[in-house]
């Protein structure tokens, strides 16, 4: 019995302990998977938003909201948990909520995709119609952000696709410099590229052109409206300046 | 108001004309695509693949992935036999074709044209004839050529690399060693057997103009600097000062002759005029100076030196005398080898924590340094005169032998050699006169 006085608390303590690292090994240990994602794309999410306000029947609106679902079906299970203790899952949408409950009915709400049933709750009611011309202003600025927004998207697109068709030749150093000019028709077809300033070696001038005619077309470009199309990508200035070569 | 008017029409029309500016800072730098199609061959006497050796220059260039010929589509030797599409559909982005044929006074004539896929049209003709034992000069002329024209370097493919191999031979009473001062054609082809010696042979260093080649022998116990006139097959002593002779080095103008001698009781740098057999003392430090070499305008020498505890390198202005360290990074810092543009310094570097040396290359600009080799015990590099390949010595299976690697790290690839020790390479410069290296 003397072993018992002498070993009875830290023989607990041992029992607790396994009982504790089986029940984490059994039951699973919840707390890390609510940091393990925390990249989305957010200049997706943020287009769909702008296309809502649309005083549109529900047919339109799946079409819009499908892809979300496709890119937010993968984080289910994380954005779950974040939505509730705070309410926004970019500060644009929140924004963008207010105003269209104002013009449209709430049934249109209610099939929005997932982050919309949490933000809509806001102040929205006390609105008065005075304030529709300032909010149509509001609006329409924010409309050219999230334009904008959108924009820089596709030119991160063309970016990646241009770097990784671009091989740099030996002799190229950092901080030469050629700039070419790029012409596309809607399907993103390359049509023409030109050399608008040269770097003062043909080779890496031509190995600038050479990553432009290897892309060929810039597929995601294809699901541009023509307006946006015409005022940014149907001519582009595409500037060649390594930053990452070992010389 | 009109003019207000006109004014805010013009304004607004250069906002609209504003283009979208998109910057690229980055690339793939993959491997470019290239279709040598084998050449078509009128001349009997071909004795050598001429098609093959330009395909394994370009492949070994690092910057070509060329076509295996069963992948093509067609086997075109003409231009009108070149339909762009049909390369397009395997993406290639050069073609290059050619014809070879005697000239009917026994030299051997052959015609390339290289094509741009992307752009559908020809960017290069060029052809090279030589006699019956230069075709493999001939194949290395057309690489060149056709590296020149898709990198803006001119190629190396043309040059000569000198080197030590060592094997130990046994007789029915002793073992010795016997040593030989080689060289050969960067592809290892071609090798030529300049002295053999049961004493030492070291640091071979080729003259500017490559019609000579500076070395460090033992035949005499002790070390002394030779230097050897690959014309004439007649080798000079140039110096046999007491103590240690060793690590020669040409100046870029051929005048000069950089070393490390040991008569004052302590190894410096000295530099000797070849005309006038005048000594200059480059750096009188009680520390271990050693391994010369120029920076490519001749103002400066780097060197190795223990001075601050572990090998770094160091540069001496060769007006001044005014000494500066160079490398920071990494506890072993040697034989260090300036880019002929002078944008870098490849050099055997060990990381601090690590014990394997490599050959590395330090940004001058920056000061970075980046690892280029995986193998462990790196020695001797040596760099191409166009900048674009380090040689270097290593061990391979407990035998030393010959590798290269691009100076980007991307392309590594063997010498191939006789079974015996292959050490202390060096890459001579351009050669203007190949017909030099024919006699015997």
């Amino acid at each position: 019995m003397l072993w018992m006085r002498a070993y009875g608390w830290p023989l607990l303590f041992t029992v607790l302990i396994h009982l504790g690292v089986g029940w984490i090994l059994l039951v699973g240990w919840h707390g890390e998977q609510a940091f393990s994602q925390p990249v989305s794309k957010p200049s997706l999410i943020k287009a769909t938003v702008v296309e809502l306000p649309k005083s549109a029947n529900t047919q339109a609106k799946k079409k819009a909201s499908t892809p979300v679902q496709k890119k937010t079906a993968p984080k289910k299970p994380v954005s779950k948990p974040q939505p509730k203790p705070a309410p926004k899952p970019t500060p644009k949408p929140v924004a963008t909520k207010p105003v269209e409950t104002i013009t449209t009915p709430a049934e249109k709400v209610t099939p929005k995709p997932q982050p919309t049933p949490v933000v809509s709750p806001p102040v929205t009611p006390p609105l008065d119609i005075d304030l529709s011309e300032e909010l149509a202003a509001e609006d329409a600025a924010r409309e050219a952000e999230s334009e904008q927004a959108l924009v820089n998207s596709y030119i991160a697109k063309i970016m990646a696709q241009v770097e990784s068709a671009w091989s740099r030749p030996p002799s190229a150093r950092n901080g030469m410099q050629a700039v070419l000019v790029v012409n596309l028709i809607p399907t993103g077809e390359v049509v023409n590229v030109s050399l608008a300033e040269t770097s003062g070696n043909a080779a890496f001038d031509t190995s600038a052109v050479n990553a432009v005619y290897r892309v060929e077309r810039f597929d995601d470009l294809r699901g541009m409206t023509s307006a946006m199309f015409e005022a940014n990508f149907r001519r582009f200035r595409l500037i060649f300046k390594p930053e990452d070569l070992r010389l | 108001m009109r003019y207000l008017l006109l004014c805010f029409c013009v304004f607004m029309s250069s906002v609209v004309r504003a283009e979208l500016t998109i910057e690229i800072t980055q690339g793939q730098d993959n491997p470019v695509s290239i279709a040598v199609v084998p050449f078509s061959n009128e001349a009997a006497e071909l004795t050598e693949d001429i098609h093959g050796i330009v395909m394994a220059d370009l492949y070994r260039s690092g910057r070509f992935a060329p076509l295996p010929a069963y992948d093509m589509l067609s086997q075109p030797h003409t231009a009108a036999e070149v339909f762009f599409n049909e390369w397009r559909a395997v993406s290639v982005e050069y073609v290059l074709i050619g014809r070879i044929a005697n000239d009917g006074f026994g030299r051997i004539r052959t015609n390339v044209e290289l094509f741009d896929v992307l752009r559908q049209s020809k960017i290069l003709e060029y052809s090279a004839d030589g006699g019956v034992l230069e075709q493999r000069d001939i194949a290395h002329a057309v690489s060149d050529a056709v590296f020149e024209k898709l990198t803006g370097m001119p190629g190396a493919f043309s040059t000569k690399i000198a080197y030590v191999s060592g094997k130990n031979e046994f007789s029915a009473t002793s073992v010795s060693y016997n040593n030989r001062l080689m060289i050969a054609d960067v592809d290892g082809a071609r090798e030529r057997q300049l002295l053999e010696s049961s004493q030492p042979i070291l640091s071979p260093s080729w003259s500017p103009d490559a019609k000579k080649i500076a070395y460090v022998s033992f035949e005499d116990g002790r070390p002394a600097i030779y230097i050897y006139d690959l014309a004439t097959n007649v080798r000079q002593k140039v110096t046999a000062f007491p103590g240690l002779n060793s690590a020669p080095a040409w100046s870029p103008d051929g005048r000069y002759l950089a070393m490390v001698l040991s008569k004052s009781g302590n190894p410096d740098i000295y530099v000797l005029d070849l005309e006038s057999r005048q000594l200059r003392q480059m750096t009188r430090h009680y520390g271990i100076d050693t391994e010369p070499s120029w920076l490519p305008d001749g103002s400066a020498l780097v060197f190795t030196s223990d001075r601050a505890g572990q090998p770094q390198i160091y540069q001496v202005d060769m007006a001044t005398g005014y000494e500066e360290r160079l490398t920071f990074d990494g506890n072993y810092n040697a034989r260090a080898r300036v880019l002929l543009d002078g944008s870098g310094i490849v050099l055997i570097h060990r990381s601090e924590g690590y014990s394997d040396y490599h050959i590395a290359l330090q940004n001058i600009a920056r000061g970075t340094i980046k690892v280029l080799t995986a193998t462990v015990l790196d020695e001797s590099p040596t760099v191409a005169p166009n900048g674009s390949t380090v040689l270097y010595a290593t061990r391979d299976g407990g035998r030393g032998i010959l590798a290269a690697v691009s100076v980007d790290g991307n392309v590594k690839y063997n010498i191939p050699s006789s079974a015996r020790d292959v050490r202390e390479p060096a890459w001579s410069p351009y050669i203007a006169d190949h017909k030099f290296f024919l006699k015997k």
